[in-house]
């Protein structure tokens, strides 16, 4: 799924497609290595959500959003309240232990795999481990999954 | 096993810099008080303890924590010792001593020294590739 | 044979060091001319140059450190000094610095240097640290990939340095270029582009294959140069192409371990840029970094105020003529004095702040409170000069340089006087103390934070004024920490601090001197030019309902903002009872004039110090007329509502 840099969670990697940025700038991100087919991860987040860290060609570079919301990604995995329905494997869940324990009674952990009934509206209903829950998009977004 | 000599050395280095920043704050034992210094170690606590909420199976990010935290008592106590030199400056300025010894606050110098060996034994996990 | 040679070659040797930022460039340039160096101010803008000699072997060589720099187009404003160095200087040899465990960035800007000149060095550099890494460097296939010298050196273990020297003397004396080729199709645009170069005799000193590359990637300079504008942009795929190709260079002469877990500069990074954590250690060591320039630098001011009173004393026993012993002892040794005493406190910021540059905390700071600065169109950058403003203005202004982006820098450096420093707290203490006596507390955290407002309006406006609003951008690299090395910080120290010295110490001379005139002619106190002045300016300042020694301390205290105090204590009475002696004050102006008094004097004309380092750091006196003038126009403007609402109350 392609996808604005800007987008990525903590800890995705993608691969970059496109700069859809002015000539000065991506002069300026070519020379740090932003080039299409390049592996780029995105390794953090400021305090306030803007600038992020993204590691690319083993160096830490910072972003803010206004330029990498320009930078098209491929990633192999998205989170959850994209998908359309189908069998996913989760990869990530962004957040703290007791949004974790929560996702953890309902079945939803890390390398499990998820399947999604419907995803219309403002709930997604999803089922894990045989245990059929809806979860909200805020939630929906903090979890990351992959096909295959 | 490592899990819980991480967790132990958090707890410690957590609690050993609450306890400086409470006495720093009130000015108890051998101090005087200082609420800004009192933040500081508070901040330093708070690196500690924000290791233990890292996963427990994460050892890497548990590492990190103890690595910066003891690294800062260790600067706090570098800080502390220059601010007594500039003191005794200021003294042997104006040929009085002006070095009480609640100034020193000698609990906050002596913990920063002693964590620096954690810092070295976190360090070295890093170095050797351990994590 | 050596020594044959060495006699013929007399002409000197021109070397100019290019690489990315935070490769060492600097510290190579530190080693390579020891303490030889010059710092000043490229031509008409803020960036630094940093020129020195480098001695060996019976060469002297001039050494020039560019700016550090990705690419060499002509985005950047260091970018484009770095590319004009190298087109309108030729010097004999470009030193390519590049670094050991991130070569493919460094090499790019290797093959951009390639295509424009020839005589081209790179020196690997940190191998040390890439040994440790796991990485294995051949340098001789390096050196036959890409047609140049390689050297392998490291700056902090002294590694490959004499050989960098002797390789730099060799090359400066023979001359190739080579070329890497690009896919056919761009070959064959490049030749056609050549050719039609070629019949431009006014572009013969210029490379025709860079300015057909240059054109290829739609570079601005390029298509004003040549007057040719092309319909389609390479520039992607000539991008790709160096890339690819770098690839194939390095998967043969770099040899790398698979790298497992986190290495010391991730697992820092992990705290000091922490959600939660980032913030508060950002505070935390701008706290003990604000202490130790202005704590700690106390006890060495008071030796320098101690050891010039001293002087002052002395010389004054020697001179018998009043106004002389007057002009010097109260002229030239206090007025100096009052900036020398400045002198420990900058130093040991510098000091701080050299610490924080070369382990490479500033980016990380600047990451972690870049959101909160965005909003003033500023970055996270400028937070720490502002921060320091706190203490001085002038200390923070000259910590500016560190901000790398120009037009930022200047917005910073304009705004920055507003921030409430520790001299104008006596006047705060003293008039509110006088007037406002239980409330002094409140008067007082009112003003810090009318500061912060009128600093972050001032800055949306100045931006908006010069810059019509647009924010800078932020791409930044977080490199890896490293272990501060003293030789750098006392080179960067003293690099940085001198020009404080050097400048506004001349500056602050003449100033001070004309002051001094002012107040001793032609009479000493209430009958001086100075009060004549305060009095002649009464009328402009009727609105404010400001009596004449009022005034007359204000423009005291341009000189500094401290003055302001004993002027009016002078004024108002008797100085033997200076706690009681504005008690006077209270009986001639009312609450809400004081008040108004007092948000004048935090914003009105920045004292002396701080403009003549406006003047040297903006290079320009057009700045430290609009910061005068602007701040004189908004501490009238501010005041006056301050009468008007509190007249009301």
């Amino acid at each position: 799924m392609v996808v604005p840099l800007s987008s990525m969670c903590e800890g995705e990697k993608g691969k970059i497609r496109k700069l859809e940025l002015p000539p000065l700038t991506r002069e300026r991100l070519c020379g740090l290595g932003f080039v299409s087919g390049e592996e780029i991860q995105l390794v953090k987040v400021a305090p306030f959500g803007d600038p992020k860290v993204f590691r690319i060609k083993g160096t830490d570079i910072t972003l803010r959003d206004d330029i990498s919301m320009w930078i098209l990604v491929e990633t192999s995995s998205v989170p959850l309240s994209y998908v359309s329905e189908g069998d996913y494997w989760v990869s990530l869940i962004n957040g703290g232990m007791g949004f974790r324990q929560r996702l953890r009674v309902i079945g939803i952990e890390e390398g499990i795999k998820i399947s999604v009934i419907g995803n219309l509206g403002k709930r997604i209903e999803v089922s894990a481990k045989g245990i059929r829950s809806t979860l909200s998009r805020g939630q929906a977004m903090r979890i990351i999954v992959r096909e295959r | 096993m490592k899990g819980r000599v991480i967790t132990f050395w958090l707890l410690f280095g957590g609690a050993l810099l609450a306890f400086l920043s409470i006495n720093s704050f009130y000015g108890l034992l051998l101090t005087k008080r200082e609420p800004f210094l009192a933040i500081i170690a508070g901040i330093n606590s708070a690196i500690y303890f924000l290791g233990l909420s890292e996963k427990r199976s994460d050892l890497r990010k548990r590492y990190s924590h103890l690595l910066v935290g003891s690294f800062f008592s260790y600067i706090l106590s570098i800080y502390q010792v220059l601010v007594l030199l500039s003191i005794w400056l200021e003294g042997l300025l104006s040929s009085t001593c002006l070095l009480v010894f609640d100034e020193l606050n000698l609990p906050l110098i002596i913990s920063g020294f002693a964590l620096s060996f954690l810092f070295d034994f976190a360090k070295k996990q890093f170095e050797t590739n351990n994590l | 044979m050596e020594n044959q040679t060495d006699a013929i070659e007399s002409k000197k040797i021109k070397i100019a060091l290019l690489g990315n930022p935070n490769v060492g460039k600097t510290s190579i340039f530190n080693v390579l001319t020891g303490s030889r160096q010059i710092v000043a101010n490229w031509p008409g803008v803020t960036v630094e140059k940093r020129t020195g000699v480098m001695k060996h072997a019976n060469h002297t060589v001039d050494v020039v450190d560019l700016p550090g720099t990705y690419t060499l187009g002509a985005t950047s404003l260091d970018e484009r000094i770095a590319r004009d160095f190298l087109i309108d200087e030729r010097p004999d040899v470009a030193l390519v610095i590049g670094d050991a465990v991130n070569l493919e960035r460094s090499l790019y800007l290797l093959l951009q240097v390639l295509e424009l000149r020839g005589d081209v060095v790179l020196a690997v550099n940190a191998v040390d640290e890439a040994r440790k890494a796991g990485f294995d460097i051949d340098k001789h296939e390096l050196s036959k990939q890409l047609g140049i010298p390689v050297v392998l050196t490291s700056a902090v273990t002294g590694e490959g340095i004499e050989e960098l020297k002797n390789t730099l003397i060799k090359s400066a004396k023979s001359s190739s270029h080579v070329h890497y080729l690009f896919t056919d199709e761009i070959e064959a645009s490049l030749r056609n582009l050549s050719d039609r170069i070629r019949g431009n005799t006014s572009l013969s000193a210029f490379d025709k294959r860079w300015l057909s590359i240059k054109l290829l990637e739609r570079d601005k300079e390029a298509e004003k140069l040549t007057g040719m504008s092309l319909d389609y942009d390479y520039s992607i795929e000539i991008a790709e192409t160096r890339y690819k190709y770098i690839k194939r260079i390095l998967s043969t002469s770099v040899k790398g371990k698979e790298k497992i877990g986190w290495n010391l500069s991730e697992a820092i990074d992990h705290v000091m840029t922490h959600r939660f954590l980032g913030i508060l250690i950002f505070l935390a060591i701008m706290y003990i970094v604000f202490q130790l320039t202005f704590t700690i630098s106390g006890p060495l001011s008071t030796m320098i105020e101690d050891l010039l009173s001293g002087l002052g004393s002395v010389v004054g026993s020697w001179i018998g003529i009043d106004w002389l012993r007057s002009l010097v002892v109260d002229g030239v040794i206090g007025g100096v004095g009052a900036i020398l005493v400045f002198v420990p406190n900058i130093f040991i910021l510098f000091l701080a702040l050299g610490v924080l540059e070369e382990t490479g905390y500033l980016p990380r700071a600047a990451f972690v409170i870049d959101k909160l600065m965005y909003a003033m169109k500023l970055s996270g950058r400028s937070f720490i000069s502002l921060l320091l403003g706190f203490g001085c203005n002038v200390s923070s202004i000259m910590s500016t340089r560190s901000i790398s982006e120009p037009k930022e820098r200047l917005v910073t450096i304009l705004v920055s006087p507003f921030i409430s420093c520790s001299a104008r707290l006596p006047v705060y203490v003293l008039i509110a103390g006088t007037f406002f006596g239980v409330n002094a507390g409140i008067v007082v955290f009112f003003l810090y934070l009318l500061s912060i407002v009128v600093t972050v309006l001032s800055a949306l406006l100045i931006n908006k004024l010069f810059f019509k609003g647009e924010p800078s951008t932020l791409i930044m690299e977080l490199p890896r920490y490293r272990k501060p090395r003293l030789t750098s910080i006392v080179l960067y120290t003293w690099n940085k601090g001198r020009h404080f010295l050097e400048k506004a110490g001349t500056i602050i001379l003449a100033a001070s001197v004309v002051i001094w005139l002012l107040t001793y002619f032609p009479t000493e106190g209430t009958g001086s030019f100075a009060a004549t002045i305060g009095k002649a300016l009464g009328p402009l300042f009727v609105p404010l309902g400001y009596t004449w020694e009022m005034i007359t301390s204000l423009v005291f205290g341009i000189a500094a903002k401290e003055v302001i105090v004993s002027s009016l204590t002078t004024f108002f009475g008797n100085l033997s009872m200076s706690g009681t002696s504005l008690d006077i004050m209270r009986t001639i102006i009312s609450p809400e004039i004081a008040l108004s008094f007092l948000v004048f004097v935090l914003l009105y004309v920045p004292c002396m110090p701080t403009l003549a380092v406006i003047k040297n750091e903006t290079g320009s006196y057009r700045f430290v007329f609009f910061s005068a003038f602007y701040s004189l126009a908004v501490a009238y403007a501010v005041a006056l509502i301050v009468r008007v609402v509190g007249g009301l109350l």
